[in-house]
């Protein structure tokens, strides 16, 4: 059986043929062919979809060694239009506010963010050291989109922003973070959030 | 997990293979850099556009398992062309230890860390409780094989960490106080190969690594990443 991948290098093979065997003027430039473009982006896809290699070594197998169980259940639930929803974030950057403590390393705690926290009382206290932190330290939308969400609703797509949002440490083994899921779907139902993005780093 | 307590949810991922594992109700893997979601620090609109391809599979029907890939990179991964600091670092005094090439660099690097904050708003600077111009003399002593005081309720190697972790943000936040953007390599790259305040992190590794304090010897991993130790410290 064919790999979707190889199909589309088939196909993209057999379309420049095509291209080249098409009669043209005398002198004629030719043609970019039309397989060129379906050759590049199949190229582009299995670029991205590779990325993970591109993280060095031994991060990249530290990553992939991190423990992903599954979810026991297969839930997936319908809502309102997005225009209608009020959406909360739930980051694993490890971020508090500055005056509370860090992040011990390996605890299953949840921090509640205001959502009308001040940027600059935002600080990161993850444990890792091997994801970058300087996109982070130019703009916090680069892994705590806050501001994007507020303009996406004072443009009407979505139907509000949570008045809290939460942070965990992302390198804490998710089998022991169950009674910090109940608590945060606690706060969530309480506000009436029906929509939760979820941005690890 | 969310879901299965009755709240919609959707994620954004940065490692494809998790994904897959985890088989989330909708999630939307974007291949950026890891600590980066969202993709480019500055960028609204191309923010915009992952979150936007997010949350729009929370509109749709025909899940679970969704699991989708964002189309573009991020414009600014790559190297800045001819990239330069903004300024130049002073030379330490030949006889000076690295205590006081440490505290040189960081008496030049406070304005420059203070135009960072004027131009973006803020500092990620503040875990260890202790101002830049303390953290050579806190740090000093262990080289020595010494543990100060702790100032506050952390333990002295836990300080360290937090210390390292606010050293860190406070030199690559000062580089990229004007100019344009550099990548997150160059940025390391001048910070674990031209800064006094690289070689005492490598310097406190290894002394780390070879205590006998078990505090020390846990945080030793925690200084700095590996793909920028030299072959020497490996």
């Amino acid at each position: 059986m064919c790999s979707p991948r190889r199909d589309v290098t088939a196909a993209g093979i057999a379309a420049i043929s095509g291209d080249l065997a098409r009669p043209r003027k005398a002198g004629a430039p030719l043609p970019i062919p039309r397989g060129c473009r379906i050759l590049a982006a199949a190229f582009a896809r299995s670029r991205r979809v590779a990325r993970i290699d591109d993280i060095p070594e031994p991060t990249r197998s530290a990553v992939l060694a991190l423990p992903c169980p599954p979810f026991a259940d297969q839930p997936f639930l319908a809502g309102p239009p997005l225009s209608q929803r009020r959406v909360a974030i739930i980051s694993s950057a490890a971020l508090h506010p500055r005056g509370t403590p860090p992040f011990p390393a390996g605890t299953p705690e949840v921090r509640m963010l205001p959502a009308d926290l001040p940027a600059a009382s935002l600080l990161m206290s993850h444990i890792s050291i091997n994801f970058d932190r300087t996109g982070f330290q130019r703009d916090i939308n680069t892994a705590y989109p806050i501001d994007r969400l507020r303009e996406l609703a004072a443009e009407g797509v979505i139907g509000g922003v949570a008045a809290t949002h939460y942070a965990v440490m992302g390198s804490t083994d998710p089998r022991t973070m169950a009674a910090t899921a109940d608590q945060i779907a606690g706060q969530l139902r309480q506000e009436r959030i029906d929509a939760v993005l979820l941005t690890p780093v | 997990m969310i879901e299965s307590r009755g709240v919609p949810s959707v994620a954004i991922g940065l490692v494809r293979p998790h994904l897959e594992a985890t088989r989330a109700p909708r999630s939307l893997f974007v291949p950026f850099q890891l600590g980066r979601p969202l993709g480019e620090p500055g960028d609204a609109a191309f923010q915009r556009r992952v979150l936007l391809h997010a949350l729009g599979l929370l509109e749709r029907r025909d899940g679970p398992v969704i699991l989708e890939d964002f189309a573009e990179d991020a414009p600014n991964e790559r190297d800045t062309p001819g990239w330069q600091p903004p300024f130049a670092l002073p030379a330490p005094p030949p006889s000076a230890g690295l205590p006081a090439a440490l505290a040189a660099a960081i008496a030049h690097l406070g304005p420059w860390w203070d135009r960072a904050q004027a131009r973006f708003g803020r500092t990620t600077v503040g875990l260890c409780g202790l101002p830049p111009e303390a953290w050579p003399g806190y740090a000093a002593p262990f080289l020595d094989g010494a543990l100060p005081a702790a100032p506050s309720a952390f333990s002295p190697a836990l300080t360290l960490r937090y210390l390292a972790d606010d050293l860190k943000a406070f030199c690559m936040e000062a580089v990229q106080a004007e100019g344009p953007a550099a990548s997150s390599r160059q940025i390391n790259a001048w910070f674990w190969n031209a800064t006094a305040a690289g070689r005492m992190l490598l310097a406190l590794r290894r002394v780390a690594q070879a205590s006998e304090e078990k505090g020390l010897q846990t945080i030793a991993r925690f200084l700095v990443p590996v793909p920028w130790l030299p072959a020497d410290h490996q």
